[in-house]
């Protein structure tokens, strides 16, 4: 489908020589260069620059060419290595010198001394070259010149040509006239002389759509009135019921979760948690539940913070620019806050837009009219966000309540959580000491540490920290960075009598580190201060208050801390500032809890040796009002996770040679891709000098009904997730390298049709449902099958896995057992000891749910980008590094390992066994019955079940098994039949 | 077959007819015919299994890897790279740039090595007193030097030892590997990763995903004791007789759900896939069941003492599984955090000699076992870490050494390897590499184009781009230490 000029592979090459007019050099300073010079630039350099390989390839690398003089002044990817004003400041003996680590040439090694000596003396010279080879010069011609660059060919492409809305054509079977989706097709189809399928029976049309809209099967019942009354108007009427039920946003939320490498937790060492990222998660269900109009969606992810009305929900939205991995100690700082915004730019472009604009970060688009230049204006548009490392990403998004209502609210949460913690350990300890009375064997410290205190506060001994008052890096709280030229001084810090060290500057910064060996169950810090104050553990924040507190607090740190925590080496930075009209204090101890594990067992098996009866109810009754305290400071949305900006007046955005932000080029200003002859942003700051207004212009642009990408590529994913392919089926790619729509002018009808209809996607499934092509069944058609096996023409609809997300649900579904929660954070479910054991901190940092989470829907399980469920991914879960367009679909006997045999399948299988001895009151047979009607929501066949009761005969018989395990077999093999997996 | 199949793994086929342009689709499709068993069946019914063994596209010397992964990163300085004017420096601050987990540092307190060295073999390698086994060996293995890596921090180290990227979301070398060849037994994973005992490395799975490709080319968790593969066996304990009849029965209702859907090769790719990992569920633990191995080769690799019996089985073990055809198999020696792995950061002589005292006679066993039994020409041995160590001292005490991604030493033994050759040099105290400086992309070069791959046109589409290991730049394999 590629287009046959392109051929990225082949260079082709032609010499060039003359017409350049170089100095005239004497025959001493030509006979240097060629017996001094040229035998260090051929062994060291041409073999990169210039030269050809064993296979006669030519290779340029960074564009840079050493086989002449010319080729030197031109220079490579770093502008011109020659400088003909200052000869030995030029670019070339900056790299063979080797003092700057970002640029060090050769990469294999230093240059000898002479050798340096003599390439200096030459570049001084002014590179005297042989006299008719000083301007030779490969010609690297690039023959798709034509689809890189901007001109009438590529302006006229579909997917960068304006829209239009097509006219619908006229097809000879009448029947499919009605339908402007089905004139489409149909039109497709005549030209091919292909027939379509005929409409597909009700029961696999009903389930289908069960599936599309809901992700979850009909249940028999449902199932039986559905075929009973179907019609036009019962399709219809179902349709609207499934898409006002919670559960289609949860199913349609995945899709585009997907796409925005949704997860959880940061990656990397640490693989820390994203905290209270699951709003964002949750306002994505929200959109598609209350059918967001796109192109609002569209906004209040980019620029929810910069919109004329912010709303707490526009925020959340906002986590859009959170979702990336992030490194917080990476090797080049500089360079990775750039892959972060590169990863944003890439999920923006390709998400909204279907353009592949990473590919631009180095050098021009090898296959698209996108320049370098091009992508580091759009970079612009987000190169004010505050980075990551920064730390003040989780914000208060309560909005509507003014400041001071905000934190009483606030505080009244943090004191009652805290007095009711404080009660549980009271009773905890006590039963501690009765339970290490009488089970002497088991250490209930659970510590191999000597002291569980971290850090002491002041009063028990003063610490020393390292402190200064003076701005420190961005990276200042994580692990990476030493605060060598900082002062150190003992804590307290103030002014106050107490104080150990003085402070009266605005704000103060410090860092201490401690040393662990094992993770800690609880983290309890012990803090004094009289101003705003950010504790950080190891870059992430575990603690900020902005209220003083004139007496020591105790508080029990969240789950968060602990994520934050590792053995080794550990950072605690603080900050506070000056309190206005107090005097400074600033004082705090940190202590670790480890008896977590062994003592939860051991008061679970002997709550009543523990306890007395009045204290055990207490503890449980403690134990549940603290729950509710924490779900109310979820559920309240205090906190979410969002974008922010360092202000109104951003830093100057350069184009990075190479890719390097070590090697700026131009300046560049915030500007559209050129190709869409677009306008100019117009950027204004409406926020009082918080924020630039960059990402709102471009928000504005994308959701711009003129823009000829954005409705294209949202209808397109639409349809993909109805039919199981795009229109164009490379969702995230329309662009040269990406294939050509098989629909083009339907593809465009409806994007037409998705702007006339206020960019209602619900109004998108109407439409798409209600037509007959959607309807067809999935049956081969041999003609069809030897013309267009791939289906390209949608001469019927193909029949679909369950994704990963959907099976599980299902399996809940039919046993009866799924947990319809909705939102809130994510739960975890058990992992087998074989997979706790594949991450670097065990189960260590994997949280633990209790049954009735373990049951809700797929969509709400954690993701941690270094620890992922097996059952997902063996069934094709999205990767979290990168956007995905397009789920795989594989079959590979690890999925049907785990389907027999993982505990976790055969714990639907048991469920669904319970279900139907309790549903059921008649015999096995009447059991089996009702299971097969459950999964595959049809009356089974005489046969069918005969045969599975042959099946529960042998195991009874021959295996031994009793009637209860046999129909737990039953269930078993039930899940794993291919009908309930595949939807027709 | 292809062109019945709608998609290939629900993408765009695409991503396969891409890799046409690097002659994968029609090799693969030659690989697909001909075999036996399973595919033969699989094939009428158009399965298109993605690890379908393919012949490669370069004449090839190797036909299996075993990356022995030193995790944490073992010093280069204490091992095999010889600084004799380290030792009079011991405890002496000098001018020296650094830089690791502590920063960029620019002078330091030498830590003289702590093992002394001794010349080996007929190369006369110098080999330190931490390896007194696989020095032995020396005459084997190709010995570089002058390795440097992008980033001195494990996360993004690790990331870019096993992909090739210091950010996630990149293929493993292991994956790239069965893209590229396929994996010729059907019953065994393509792809293993054995961990120690102590835990998985830092990022868990991100050390051996499939990242943009399909999850067929992951790497499977393998373990050497107990069941090898997770869920091989059936939680409450079903047994083969059972789980036949209930196959027998799944199978009957499947064929009968498949006949009205005939031209539907996925379903019938499922059903296959039930077969095959019932035959898994036989093959995989007789590949652990290293009972039938003789006295003399479980002394080679150590299996009778405390010490070396963990490594040394799984050594046994990959052996094992190169006979059984696997491609591509990752060890583990080190785990978790700290001192669990190579992280010398406090006591370098009590790490060091704890990690090397578990791994040097196994190490020593595997390659003298693959030796005698031939198969050394064709599997190709890795030994190293993400990064080495530094010559000075990370804390003002102690003997402990930081990070070091500037210069480190790896080595490759087998698989058309020349042995006997070292190549490269740090500077005289380890800090960097001076001469024939190696990037990792290199070392990933070499190992391909030892199993026959070109690194530089293996590609996979995704994104807009050819994506390859060793990057869009490309890289050129160590041709000094190819025989």
């Amino acid at each position: 489908m590629r287009p046959p000029l392109l051929r990225l592979t082949t260079l082709g090459f032609m010499l060039l020589s003359g017409a350049h007019a170089a100095p005239d050099f004497s025959a001493e300073q030509i006979a240097f260069f060629e017996k001094e010079v040229q035998p260090i630039l051929q062994t060291n350099c041409v073999k990169c620059h210039g030269g050809t390989n064993e296979r006669g390839d030519v290779k340029i690398r960074s564009g840079f060419q050493l086989i002449s003089r010319r080729g030197i002044v031109k220079g490579g990817g770093l502008g011109s290595a020659y400088n003909e004003a200052e000869p030995s400041e030029s670019v070339l003996l900056h790299m063979i010198s080797y003092k700057d680590d970002e640029h060090e040439m050769p990469p294999s090694g230093k240059l000898a001394d002479a050798d340096i000596a003599t390439l200096t003396r030459w570049v001084e010279m002014g590179m005297p070259w042989t006299p008719g080879e000083a301007d030779k010069l490969i010609e690297v011609e690039e023959d798709n010149h034509q689809i890189t660059t901007i001109n009438d060919y590529t302006k006229s492409y579909w997917s960068y040509k304006p829209l239009k809305r097509p006219e619908i054509p006229k097809v000879s079977a009448s029947e499919w006239q009605a339908h402007p989706i089905d004139a489409f097709v149909m039109a497709k189809l005549e030209e091919a002389g292909l027939q379509a399928n005929p409409q597909a029976a009700p029961r696999a049309l009903i389930r289908r759509a069960y599936h599309n809209l809901t992700g979850l099967p009909p249940t028999p019942e449902e199932m039986r009135n559905e075929v009973e009354a179907f019609s036009e108007t019962s399709w219809q009427a179902l349709i609207e019921r499934l898409l006002d039920s919670p559960h289609y946003g949860e199913k349609w939320a995945r899709h585009w979760l997907d796409i925005v490498r949704y997860a959880e937790s940061n990656g990397f060492e640490r693989d820390s948690v994203k905290e209270f990222i699951w709003r964002y998660r949750d306002y994505v269900i929200d959109a598609f539940n209350h059918d967001k109009p796109y192109d609002q969606f569209i906004r209040e992810q980019l620029a929810g913070d910069e919109l004329d009305e912010v709303t707490a929900e526009s925020l959340i939205a906002t986590g859009y620019h959170r979702l990336m991995q992030w490194d917080d100690e990476p090797a080049d700082p500089l360079q990775h806050r750039y892959d972060v915004l590169d990863d944003n730019v890439r999920v923006t472009t390709e998400g909204f837009l279907a353009m592949t604009m990473g590919c631009a970060r180095c050098h021009d688009h090898k296959g698209d009219p996108i320049s370098q230049e091009d992508y580091y204006n759009f970079m612009s548009f987000f190169s004010n966000v505050t980075p990551m490392d920064k730390q003040k990403v989780v914000q208060h998004i309560d909005i509507s309540l003014p400041k001071e209502e905000r934190l009483r609210r606030e505080r009244d949460l943090d004191e009652r959580e805290q007095s009711l913690i404080r009660q549980i350990m009271v009773l905890e300890e006590s039963a501690k000491q009765k339970l290490a009375k009488q089970f002497p064997d088991i250490d209930l410290t659970g510590t191999t540490t000597s002291s569980p205190t971290l850090i002491a506060p002041s009063q028990e001994h003063p610490q020393t920290w390292a402190y200064t008052s003076t701005q420190p890096p961005r990276e200042w709280s994580t692990v990476g960075f030493r605060p060598s030229d900082w002062q150190i001084g003992k804590a307290p810090f103030g002014q106050t009598g107490d104080a150990k060290t003085r402070w009266n500057t605005p704000q103060m910064w410090m860092q201490k580190t401690f040393g662990l060996t094992q993770i800690p169950t609880r983290l309890t810090l012990s803090i004094r201060h009289h101003g705003d104050v950010e504790v950080y553990l190891n870059g992430q924040l575990i603690f900020a208050s902005e209220r003083p507190a004139k007496d020591y607090r105790e508080i029990v740190l969240d789950k968060s801390a602990l994520t934050a925590i590792q053995t080794g080496r550990n950072v605690v930075a603080v900050t506070c500032k000056h309190p206005k009209g107090r005097e400074r204090f600033l004082d705090l101890g940190m202590r670790a809890d480890f008896a977590g594990k062994a003592f939860a067992k051991l008061l679970r098996q002997h709550r009543d040796q523990a306890f007395t009866e009045i204290e055990n109810r207490n503890y449980r009754d403690f134990n549940r009002q603290l729950e509710k305290v924490r779900e109310q400071r979820q559920q309240s949305g205090i906190r979410a996770m969002m974008v922010q900006e360092t202000g109104s007046d951003p830093k100057p955005m350069f184009v990075h040679l190479r890719g390097s932000a070590h090697a700026e080029g131009d300046e560049v200003e915030p500007a559209f891709p050129a190709i869409f002859a677009p306008p100019s942003p117009s950027i204004s700051d409406a926020s009082e000098g918080k924020t630039t207004g960059r990402r709102r212009a471009l928000a504005d642009w994308i959701a711009s009904k003129d823009n000829p990408r954005t409705a294209r590529v949202m209808v397109n994913r639409i349809w993909q997730h109805h039919f199981g392919r795009g229109l164009c089926p490379t969702p995230s790619d329309f662009g040269f390298l990406g294939e050509k729509a098989t629909h083009p002018d339907l593809l465009d009808w409806l994007a037409a049709e998705f702007m006339a209809r206020d960019w209602s996607i619900k109004e998108m499934h109407r439409l798409i449902m209600s037509s007959k092509t959607y309807q067809l069944s999935s049956h081969g058609q041999e003609a069809a099958l030897a013309q267009d096996p791939q289906n390209n023409l949608f001469w019927r609809v193909e029949m679909r896995r369950l994704a990963a997300e959907e099976l599980r649900d299902t399996m809940l579904g039919v046993a009866g057992a799924l947990n319809p929660k909705q939102g809130g954070p994510s739960f975890y479910p058990t992992l087998p000891p074989e997979v706790l054991a594949t991450s670097s901190t065990g189960a260590g940092k994997w949280g633990k749910s209790s049954p009735e989470e373990q049951r809700r829907r797929s969509v709400y399980i954690s993701i941690k980008r270094s620890l992922k469920p097996t059952f997902l991914t063996d069934f094709d879960f999205a990767d979290t590094d990168a956007p995905c367009s397009a789920r795989f679909t594989t079959t590979v006997p690890t999925q049907a390992l785990a389907m027999l045999n993982s505990k976790e399948v055969n714990d639907h299988a048991k469920r669904l066994a319970e279900r139907l001895k309790k549903e059921v009151d008649g015999t096995v047979r009447d059991k089996v019955v009702r299971g097969l009607q459950l999964v595959t929501t049809r009356e089974p066949r005489p046969a069918e079940v005969t045969r599975v009761m042959e099946m529960i005969t042998i195991l009874r018989e021959e295996h031994q098994l009793s009637d209860d395990e046999a129909l737990e077999r039953f269930c078993l093999l039930a899940l794993n039949l291919n009908e309930f997996i595949y939807l027709d | 077959m292809i062109g019945a199949s709608p998609n290939f793994c629900g993408r765009t086929r695409r991503d396969f007819i891409h890799s046409a342009a690097g002659g994968f689709a029609s090799v693969a499709l030659a690989g697909m015919l001909g075999r036996d068993g399973f595919f033969h069946q699989a094939q009428a019914s158009g399965f298109a299994n993605p690890l379908m063994p393919k012949d490669p596209k370069l004449p090839g010397k190797a036909k299996s890897v075993i990356f022995l992964f030193m995790y944490g990163g073992p010093s280069h300085m204490d091992t095999f790279d010889y600084k004799p004017a380290m030792y009079p420096l011991d405890g002496k601050t000098i001018e020296v740039k650094t830089f690791g987990r502590g920063g960029k540092k620019n002078q330091g307190r030498v830590v003289g090595p702590k093992w002394n060295f001794k010349q080996y073999g007929q190369s006369g390698k110098w080999v330190s007193s931490l390896f007194p086994n696989v020095a032995t060996c020396v005459d084997d293995i190709a010995f570089l030097h002058s390795m440097t890596a992008d980033s001195p921090i494990h996360g993004s180290a690790m990331l870019m030892m096993n992909s090739g990227s210091l950010i996630s979301g990149k293929p493993s070398l292991g994956s790239w590997v069965n893209y590229g060849l396929g994996s010729p037994n059907e019953n065994l994973p393509g792809y293993v990763v054995m961990l120690d005992k102590s835990g998985g490395p830092i990022s868990g799975a991100k050390n051996w995903t499939s990242g943009y490709m399909p999850a067929s080319y992951a790497g499977t968790v393998f373990r050497s004791q107990g069941d090898p593969i997770l869920n091989l066996k059936h939680t409450d304990g079903m047994s083969a007789g059972e789980q036949r009849t209930l196959l027998d029965c799944l199978n009957h209702m499947n064929e009968g759900h498949l006949k009205e859907r005939f031209d539907n090769t996925n379903l019938a790719a499922r059903i296959a896939s039930y077969e095959l990992a019932y035959k898994m569920q036989a093959t995989a633990p007789e590949a652990i069941d290293i009972d039938s191995e003789p006295q003399y080769t479980k002394d080679l690799y150590g299996l009778e003492e405390k010490q070396t019996s963990d490594f040394g089985r799984k050594c046994l073990l990959a052996r094992r599984l190169v006979e059984r055809g696997v491609r591509f198999i990752q060890v583990y020696s080190g785990g978790a955090h700290n001192d669990a792995n190579w992280d010398a950061h406090g006591d370098l002589e009590y790490n060091h000699n704890l990690h090397a005292g578990e791994t040097d006679l196994p190490i020593a066993g595997l390659l003298k076992d693959l030796k005698q039994r031939g198969m050394l020409d064709e599997t190709l041995v890795v030994w190293g870490g993400e990064f080495g160590r530094q010559p000075t001292a990370e804390y003002a005490k102690g003997t402990g050494r930081d990070h070091n991604a500037y210069g480190f030493t790896m080595w490759m033994a087998g698989g058309g390897i020349k042995g006997g050759t070292s190549v490269g040099e740090t500077d005289e105290l380890g800090a960097r590499a001076v001469r024939d400086r190696f990037h990792v992309k290199n070392l990933h070069a070499t190992i391909l184009t030892q199993l026959g791959l070109d690194p530089n046109t293996l590609s996979y589409f995704y994104g807009g781009l050819d994506q390859k290991l060793v990057g869009v730049e490309g890289a050129d394999p160590i041709h000094q230490v190819i025989a």
